[in-house]
């Protein structure tokens, strides 16, 4: 038989791929983000299981390790200090609503994790928009927060604000690059679509480039400093490239990942929220049935 | 040389489309006697007693030396009717896999003006190794045939396509033509005539009304058997442990130890209980089959990679388990080939092909519905009309009549 791969090795191997952003995002803000992932996987498992018995599925399917993704992509999603309240909430929120309410695995429209994730953010939008910082050890407002709504220093003064990091934001870049590392990970082995993660990452880049304006005090910063801030790598790595939730097509694809490349970019620019990830992958989702009946 | 499957003490054939049992249980039959003839004829593979004519045919084995052959026909004289004849009295069909009768499509290519004949002998699947064991152990069977069809009207060329290590070693009036690199799918009639030819011969079209007519090596060797005078009760199968002769009509039980079998290539086979299954004309190779446990699809997209016809596999497996024809047709789910390249690569175990053969199935269902609908709706037309014509005419009829009685009235 030729190369087949089962779909619970495709979720061992992006876990495995997610490690070192998990790591890193412990090393620069605190190890209690491996509380938030153990007690979101509980938490994703036992709604995985309650949702199960509930439609009277077989239990196979707990072990499909679909759950587990999502749990830990809701963990790196909220700051180390959320209280770990919310973090169930956002967890059961996502196997119920995101996933079994529309049939289970593979029938969902939305990315659950981001089902999850977006209930609680636009419940408690300050508590998740705080993470820490290096200077005082307190938390604060992140560099994409900073860039937007400091007018009074051009782009090179705040690259000095502890919000900043070596070349994009405090920590972010470096949980940045380990999202990055593992997403060529799972590229390499073909388990990802590239055109979803490449457009995406491209179409941030190309509207970075637009709003830098020339690194004013208005600027949006550099398409360094978009991409190696807040969760973009973990979202073009790891959330649009969901396959449930983006189209088939080669064409589908490209206009998925500008969709969602552009609407970051609009939010980090013009949004009330500090990062949009969010919302970004959920409106591309919800474009996705659409773009495949377009572009079979 | 390639190993014979001796018969088991019983045989088992289901009756063919269109055609009739030609024996009462009880009568005795040679090894090579017609036991059903019409557009369908099957003869026995091993010499014994039918023992029930019911839904299938069983024959008990008796021992018995002699054996029904029909004369010999001379492959340089043969006309092309009697050919057609022998083809069909000698229950040749299509051994690929098709089990397409040879002679209507003999018949076909004869009416359409065929100029081109092409020998399969690239698998359909590359599961399968008939093909390959037929090219290089029977190739020099082959020639009667060869001459046979060549000698067809309006037959140009013969062609022998093949891969370059099983070509066959065999001269004459034909060509060889030799494919390097063939891919799994490529076995496939028109995917064949698209490599060869250049030519795109649409799914809805058949290949012989293009002037191509396409016959499997297996049958071609069926051809110069019959032509010989032996019909055709054996054929070439796949098996676990290579390639065998095996006699039609032998249970399918006696080769396989599982409850479930797989009829056809590891990719594109079906799966079948192996109760009162028989091998028949169109087994080209049986497995055992274990059911595995499927997960749910996770729209991976790998069997929207592989299928060699650049089809949403994807999409169409989620609209056919939904049953919205409607999509499945705009997807043009009738161009697959059902060559199951989509099954391997699936991820959550999917039988992604039973899935779309499924739709296959409700798109066929459908359109016989509609055709079916369609001529109804002519009739009951046409049927309306005639009223309305006859209306037409008795009330023209009438006002002669009145117009004539009136007129006397007045003459009067």
């Amino acid at each position: 038989m030729a190369d087949r791969r089962s779909t619970r090795e495709i979720m061992v191997w992006v876990t495995v791929a997610l490690m070192p952003a998990l790591v890193t995002s412990g090393y620069w803000f605190g190890w209690q983000v491996l509380t938030q992932a153990g007690v979101a996987v509980a938490a994703t498992l036992m709604t995985e299981l309650i949702c199960l018995r509930l439609r009277g599925a077989p239990m196979v399917a707990l072990g499909d390790g679909s759950a587990v993704v999502t749990a830990l992509l809701i963990a790196l999603a909220l700051p180390p200090a959320t209280p770990l309240g919310v973090t169930v909430g956002a967890a059961v929120l996502a196997i119920s609503l995101g996933k079994h309410a529309f049939g289970g695995l593979g029938q969902n429209l939305f990315n659950p994790a981001m089902v999850g994730y977006a209930v609680v953010l636009v419940s408690f939008p300050a508590a998740l928009a705080t993470w820490p910082l290096p200077a005082d050890t307190l938390s604060g407002a992140t560099l994409l927060e900073v860039i937007k709504h400091d007018h009074g220093r051009t782009l090179a003064e705040l690259r000095l604000d502890p919000a900043s990091g070596r070349t994009g934001a405090y920590g972010f870049e470096w949980v940045g690059v380990a999202a990055l590392a593992g997403g060529v990970l799972l590229l390499m082995r073909g388990l990802i679509a590239w055109r979803v993660s490449v457009g995406v990452l491209v179409t941030c880049g190309l509207l970075a480039v637009v709003l830098h304006d020339s690194g004013s005090s208005n600027s949006m910063g550099t398409p360094i400093q978009q991409w190696f801030s807040g969760g973009l790598m973990l979202a073009a790595f790891f959330v649009a490239t969901d396959p449930v939730s983006h189209p088939r097509s080669h064409i589908a694809q490209w206009l998925f990942a500008c969709v969602v490349g552009s609407t970051i970019m609009a939010i980090r620019g013009f949004g009330n929220y500090p990062d949009g990830i969010a919302f970004a992958i959920l409106l591309g989702n919800a474009c996705t049935p659409w773009l495949d009946r377009r572009w079979p | 040389m390639i190993r014979d499957i001796s018969a088991a003490p019983v045989l088992g054939y289901h009756l063919g489309k269109n055609s009739r049992w030609c024996v009462q249980p009880g009568d005795p039959v040679q090894k090579g006697s017609p036991i059903a003839r019409g557009e369908r004829w099957q003869h026995a593979a091993a010499s014994g007693v039918v023992s029930s004519v019911a839904e299938s045919l069983t024959i008990d084995i008796q021992q018995d030396p002699r054996e029904h052959t029909m004369p010999p026909l001379d492959a340089a004289t043969v006309s092309a009717a009697t050919l057609v004849e022998r083809v069909q009295s000698a229950g040749i069909e299509g051994l690929g896999g098709a089990g397409y009768p040879t002679h209507l499509k003999l018949l076909a290519a004869l009416r359409h003006h065929v100029h081109t004949i092409v020998i399969n002998a690239v698998e359909c699947e590359s599961g399968i190794t008939c093909d390959a064991a037929l090219a290089l152990w029977h190739a020099q069977d082959l020639s009667p045939a060869l001459t046979a069809l060549h000698r067809l009207p309006g037959i140009k060329h013969v062609t022998i396509a093949c891969s370059p290590q099983t070509r066959p070693q065999i001269t004459g009036s034909f060509g060889i033509h030799e494919l390097s690199g063939i891919q799994p799918a490529d076995g496939e009639e028109r995917r064949l005539l698209r490599t060869l030819f250049n030519t795109d011969i649409p799914r809805h079209v058949h290949p012989v009304t293009a002037g191509y007519l396409v016959i499997n090596i297996g049958t071609l060797l069926a051809i110069s058997d019959a032509l010989s005078g032996k019909p055709l009760i054996r054929r070439l199968v796949t098996l676990a442990d290579g390639v065998a002769w095996v006699p039609i009509g032998l249970p399918i039980a006696s080769l396989v130890s599982t409850q479930l079998v797989r009829l056809g290539g590891p990719w594109s086979g079906v799966i079948r209980s192996t109760s009162h299954a028989f091998v028949d004309k169109t087994s080209n190779a049986i497995s055992e089959f274990t059911a595995v446990e499927s997960i749910d699809c996770i729209r991976c997209g790998r069997c929207d990679e592989v299928c060699p016809e650049a089809l949403p596999v994807t999409q169409l497996l989620a609209f056919s388990r939904a049953g919205n024809l409607a999509r499945l047709s705009e997807l043009h789910l009738g161009s697959c080939i059902e060559c199951g390249l989509c099954n391997p690569v699936c991820p959550s175990q999917i039988d992604v092909l039973r899935g779309l053969r499924n739709g296959l199935i409700a798109l066929q269902a459908e359109a016989e519905r509609t055709a079916a609908m369609q001529a109804a709706l002519t009739r009951s037309t046409r049927h309306a009309q005639r009223l309305a014509e006859l209306e037409l005419i008795q009330a023209d009829r009438r006002a002669t009549r009145l117009e004539r009685i009136r007129g006397g009235k007045n003459d009067g």
